[in-house]
């Protein structure tokens, strides 16, 4: 500890061991790299071992010692307007459930490289998730299936065919389901929000009158708009604002990172806490939640509560709202039981939200019932939050999947009424309820007609497999949340000849095949443009991925009779259930709903919370666990009505007693090379009674132990003040709270780098903006080919991101204070890296950036280990030697592809400065702020990082330092980091009763 | 023995020379000697990574080549013409178009020059159609002073660059639409001084 750091009143933990000082940990945690690293990894594969040697063999060998030939293959008829060398931006849109998110794609040479939000589409303002920055992975994913394949009987293996062949078929099967007109004909579709779609829909209906056109959505919001629809008698998209919002309360609703538009929603709360002057006013998060999710960490205050009282939670408050004069329309009867902890808690909630009157919102999360977002939408009325932060459009086309549709349709399969289905997208045989037997039923079915992006599960029952296109190489279009309407225009031509849903709809209503252009085009001529103007509307809307001005109108709505005293009389009788465990299953911040499971990139991403990668865990309450004898690490079976999974455990800090929560989205069999195998499949345990939270789970230890994948305990920051947090309360009394500067005048060690470039390159990193999401993790290893390590690496803790998110814990185990913090290259004036290096590979530049120059690196590692921030990465191995040909395509050519034995890590994003510069160049200019935007930057939707030019005292950067909350990691070292953090500052209320220190 | 310690002193002297010799040769290497094989290159570091470059091979594509032609009726950021007469030529429903540009010092110097480059090879700086690839292969390109040319309008003439016509391959490529309007206005000079 070095003696000149402040004495922090908080003790920030990392895990349960760390807190408890376990022996193992502190061996662990002692040595950057844990004991082993540096060795062989024990039982290496004879794959593992070729690699190893493959140096050595490379240069024994005479035929490849000369120089590869490098052929030159231009276009023969160049495009118009492709420079070679040159990016070019399409807008379009990834759909996603019952809406979508606007994107801006870098293309390189018609090759879609890099992902970014759409600054023009009002649900990404610019930003985008790590789901987003991922998903063109999946585009270029090897394990595409790439041929249509079809299977004479059930048993036998699929065989390829062609898509000339199902039309055929197809041809031959029509007659028969026209004279049933559809009775034996079902459709079951993956969630779609395509007006393009919606009308083959109608007129496949038009033709099969008796058909069943079924949408099936794992994680769906049937339960939101159904409630909503109970209230108010009408199909309604709830949007939520929460830049407007000055107080807010999520009830188990992951608003920041799974629940609908948790994009802008993020940039929303974002706003609502910055603080730059000594007044600003903050807005006020609580979250009230079974497990520690995103929402939760970001939350002023927290209480953790069983999934199954959530709404009697809500009942409670709605009560205490009544009382306070707010009119939510309930009449007061008993209350539901809780402790006095809660009750106290629950009438603080009360007085805050009612002192912000249209100022306030109450969000609630998909897994609840839909009598609580019915109560919770009485109570946002009456609190006025409806027409500001909480908007309602009227989309009468607005469909969702419904869950007993669903049964209804596996019923009729088992009964063998169903001859022909056509599936649509998505993995039902995975996704579906394990009650419904869907695999069984689908064996019942003459014709599968599936269209997946793999050979999946479900491809086990298809008949014919057709293969699908992904959202980057089709047309399509998508109504965003609040309706807005935007088109998917396609970055490349289908690369592993698919076709989209509309266009297979299409084939099916027209016997042949029609282009994906020219449906979407019609569909836009007849019902969005109604005719007029058409080519120059059509024109603009692609070329800004967005039609203006197409949000859907906010009815006037009125509540059914009596139907708020009904949602809250199903809620205020909920009791606990005493000795009885809950089981939540929750989205993975990774898989999702397994859609991602082979995409590397998001499996190595640690989970947020858990920072756990490649894999899912049980997670339970410190207290849950010691009463059911286990321990982080063990492997236990869960077992609920007559389905048994055995998954490893994890102790969670924040997690609520008694309800252990389980990640969907793991444990896939075919998935892929990637996702095969990696974590537990959690959809085993769901019914279609019970698709989100269950009651009377059992619990057992199997005996086995499990080793996890955590970047938790990695470059561990041994006690040091890194994190600053202060209250609004203190950082307003007190000006520099949370500031103290140390050894800015001890005399340097070295001789510092002159300066003098024209730019000086610094970034900050707001504190209070950063949620934590990992979006900025994901954009920084699409922009940079950062590779993927695997599991067994991240076990030693060679993960390659060059930006991580630390996140650490505070406060009592039962009650955790989460705080985050973003880590990139400092990039310090006094770089101890750039000392140290034997060969000079490491740099600093005339504009502040501390460079890496691959070549000359000879693999010494003494950067990384003088480097205090750990924020080097090493190339152990040559983890890019087996990218396929499609891999190969989605590397950026501005940045070079790191081999083995190579030191690498932030660079602040220097190809983009070049280009910028060369840009600005051209037109005879000076760079201006604003036209550099690193990747993470420019990705983070609650725009936490900002970077710039620190030499222009006018820039955005420049600013952001001079806030009072400016602060540098180490500061004592006296690095000079260019990089600086805000101190976060949290809003806690003053009557909360809490053992959670806040500073 | 003095004989055998000459002898040795012998060979060692030749062996010294002939390492010598063998020392310079292996410094010199085999200067002045051709091969078809690329140079031997024993440590390749990073000189081939595996992404794709522009104008690489690629044995994914059918074209053997990385580089991708947009998807037709895609539209970039910055490439949304709103004009379309500008850009093409023609007009939708006016046909042909006058050259929207307005002449100027510099747009006929700029003309002249893009015309020297891209046009002059095949027709002549004259614009007679005898340019350097008829010396060198007999093979005529369109004379553009004759009447046929001439009463051709500018748009169709714009056409002609950008699209091509005949053997001639479309420049839309190389030269962008200013450009190309301005080479335009520079055949309708060598037009008019050719009378």
């Amino acid at each position: 500890m070095n003696p000149a750091a402040p004495e922090t009143s908080k003790r920030y933990w990392r895990s349960l061991e760390r807190l408890y000082r376990s022996p193992a940990l502190s061996e662990l945690a002692d040595g950057e790299f844990p004991a082993g690293a540096a060795e062989l990894p024990k039982g290496v594969t004879r794959r593992g071992m070729l690699e190893l040697l493959g140096a050595s063999f490379a240069l024994a060998g005479l035929a490849s010692c000369r120089r590869p030939e490098h052929e030159i293959v231009p276009f023969v008829i160049a495009p118009e307007s492709t420079i070679p060398g040159v990016s070019k931006r399409y807008a379009t849109t990834l759909p996603w459930g019952w809406h979508g998110h606007g994107v801006v794609v870098e293309s390189h040479e018609g090759r879609p490289t890099k992902v970014e939000g759409n600054e023009l589409h009002p649900f990404s303002l610019g930003g985008a998730s790590a789901w987003m920055q991922a998903s063109i992975l999946d585009l270029y994913d090897p394990d595409r299936s790439s041929r249509v394949m079809w299977r004479s009987e059930h048993e036998t293996p699929l065989s390829p065919s062609s898509w000339e062949d199902f039309l055929t078929f197809w041809e031959e099967t029509a007659p028969e389901l026209d004279d049933t007109r559809g009775g034996d004909l079902a459709v079951l579709s993956a969630p779609a929000s395509s007006p393009t779609l919606f009308r083959q829909r109608e007129l496949f209906l038009e033709r099969f009158p008796e058909a069943r056109w079924v949408v099936h959505e794992p994680l769906g919001p049937e339960n939101v708009l159904e409630g909503v629809r109970r209230l108010t008698g009408r199909a309604l998209r709830p949007v939520l604002h929460l830049e407007r919002a000055r107080r807010i309360v999520c009830l188990d609703a992951d608003i920041l990172l799974t629940e609908a538009e948790a994009v802008t929603q993020a940039r929303g709360f974002a706003r609502g806490r910055r603080v730059d002057g000594v007044n600003e006013e903050m807005n006020r998060l609580y979250a009230v939640e079974s497990t520690l999710s995103l929402t939760g960490a970001n939350a002023d205050h927290r209480l953790a509560v069983p999934s199954h009282r959530v709404g009697a939670v809500l009942a409670a408050l709605a009560v205490e709202l009544e009382g306070l004069g707010v009119p939510v329309g309930v009449e007061s009867v008993d209350l539901p039981d809780f402790d006095e902890d809660v009750r106290d808690a629950i009438a603080i909630l009360a007085r805050d939200l009612a002192a912000f009157p249209e100022r306030s919102l109450v969000a609630t999360g998909y897994r609840q019932p839909p009598a609580v977002h019915a109560l919770a939408l009485a109570v946002n009325r009456a609190l006025g939050a409806i027409g500001t932060t909480l908007t309602l459009h009227e989309d009468d086309h607005l469909s969702w999947g419904r869950s007993s549709e669903l049964a209804e349709l596996a019923e009729a399969m088992h009964g063998g009424t169903v001859r022909t289905l056509v599936v649509l997208g998505g993995n039902p045989v995975y996704t579906a309820p394990a009650d419904l037997e869907l695999s069984k039923a689908l064996s019942a079915v003459d014709n599968v007609i599936q269209l997946s992006t793999h050979l999946d599960e479900t491809s086990d029952h298809a008949s014919w497999h057709l293969p699908q296109t992904h959202s980057l190489e089709a047309w399509g279009d998508v109504r965003a949340a609040d309706g807005t309407l935007s088109i998917v225009q396609p970055l490349i031509a289908p690369l592993f000849r698919g076709r989209s849903a509309i266009e297979i709809v299409a084939s099916m209503l027209e016997d042949r095949f029609e282009e994906g252009y020219r449906l979407v085009r019609d569909t836009w001529k007849d019902h969005v443009f109604q005719g007029e103007d058409v080519e120059p509307r059509w024109r603009r809307t692609l070329h800004d991925g967005v039609l203006e001005s197409s949000a859907l109108d906010s009815p006037e709505i009125s509540f059914e009779e009596g139907a708020v005293q009904r949602a809250f009389g199903s809620l205020v009788n909920v009791s606990a259930r005493e000795g009885e465990l809950e089981l939540v299953l929750v989205p993975s911040a990774s898989t999702y709903d397994g859609r991602f499971a082979n995409n590397a990139w998001l499996q190595e991403l640690p989970d947020p919370i858990t920072k756990l990668t490649w894999g899912n865990a049980a997670l339970v309450s410190p207290a849950t666990a010691r009463e059911l004898g286990v321990d982080t690490g063990d492997v236990v079976a869960l077992e609920l009505g007559g389905h048994r999974v055995e998954t490893p455990l994890m102790v969670l800090p924040g997690q609520a007693d008694g309800s252990i929560a389980l990640a969907l989205g793991y444990g896939r069999t075919k998935s892929g090379r990637v996702g095969d195998g990696v974590g537990v499949d959690a959809f085993q345990l769901t019914t279609s009674e019970a698709p989100h939270a269950v009651m009377g789970l059992g619990v057992d230890r199997v005996g086995r132990r499990h080793d996890f994948a955590f970047t938790q305990e990695h470059w561990s920051m041994e006690g040091r003040d890194l994190v600053r947090e202060a209250t609004l309360e203190d950082y307003r009394n007190e000006p520099p709270a949370g500031r103290e500067h140390l050894g800015h005048d001890a005399p340097a060690l070295w001789e510092a780098p002159s300066l003098e470039g024209d730019y000086q390159w610094g970034m900050t990193v707001d504190l209070n903006a950063c949620i934590g999401c990992n979006a900025c993790v994901t954009a920084c290893q699409s922009e940079n080919n950062i590779p993927v390590v695997g599991k067994a690496q991240v076990e030693r803790s060679r993960e390659m991101h060059w930006l991580r998110i630390d996140r650490y814990f505070s406060g009592r185990p039962e009650e955790p204070r989460v705080s985050f913090q973003p880590v990139p290259c400092m990039h310090c004036e006094n770089a101890p890296c750039e000392q140290v290096c034997p060969v000079g590979a490491t740099v600093h530049d005339g504009e502040g950036l501390n460079v890496m120059v691959y070549n000359r690196c000879i693999g010494t590692r003494y950067c990384s280990n003088n480097c205090p921030y750990k924020v080097r990465r090493f190339n152990f191995f040559n983890f890019t030697a087996e990218y396929t040909e499609t891999v190969k395509m989605l590397m950026n050519p501005d940045v070079t592809v790191r081999s083995r034995g190579v030191m690498e890590k932030c660079s602040y994003c220097v190809q983009r400065v070049n280009e910028a510069k060369i840009t600005a160049d051209g037109e005879g200019r000076q760079l201006r702020d604003g036209d550099v935007r690193a990747a993470c930057e420019q990705t983070c939707p609650s725009q936490a990082i900002v970077f710039g030019n620190v030499a222009d005292l006018e820039s955005r950067v420049s600013r952001e330092k001079r806030n009072r909350r400016n602060y540098v990691l180490l500061e004592e070292m006296n690095n000079k980091p260019r990089t600086s953090y805000l101190a976060k500052i949290h809003n806690p209320h003053p009557d909360w009763k809490s053992d959670a220190s806040a500073g | 023995m003095r004989a055998r310690d000459d002898v040795v002193t012998a060979v060692m002297r030749a062996g010294a020379r002939a390492g010598v010799l063998l020392a310079l040769l292996v410094a010199v290497g085999c200067r002045g000697c051709t091969s078809r094989r690329p140079p031997i290159h024993l440590n390749p570091n990073m000189d081939d990574q595996p992404r794709y470059g522009a104008q690489g091979p690629s044995p994914f594509f059918y074209s053997g080549s990385t580089s991708q032609a947009p998807v037709p009726e895609t539209i970039a950021r910055g490439e949304l013409e709103e004009d379309e007469a500008y850009v093409t030529g023609r007009a939708p429903a006016r046909g042909y178009i006058d050259n929207p540009q307005e002449p100027s010092e510099e747009t006929l110097a700029r003309g002249e020059e893009r015309y020297r480059i891209y046009c002059s090879p095949c027709h002549a700086s004259s614009g007679d159609g005898r340019g350097t690839v008829y010396q060198r292969s007999g093979l005529e390109s369109t004379d553009l002073r004759e009447p046929r040319v001439r009463d051709l309008a500018d748009g169709e003439i714009f056409e002609v660059i950008s699209e091509g016509r005949g053997l001639m391959e479309g420049y839309a490529f190389p030269i962008n639409v200013g450009d190309r309007w301005a080479i335009v206005e520079h055949v309708r000079r060598l037009q008019r001084e050719s009378r």
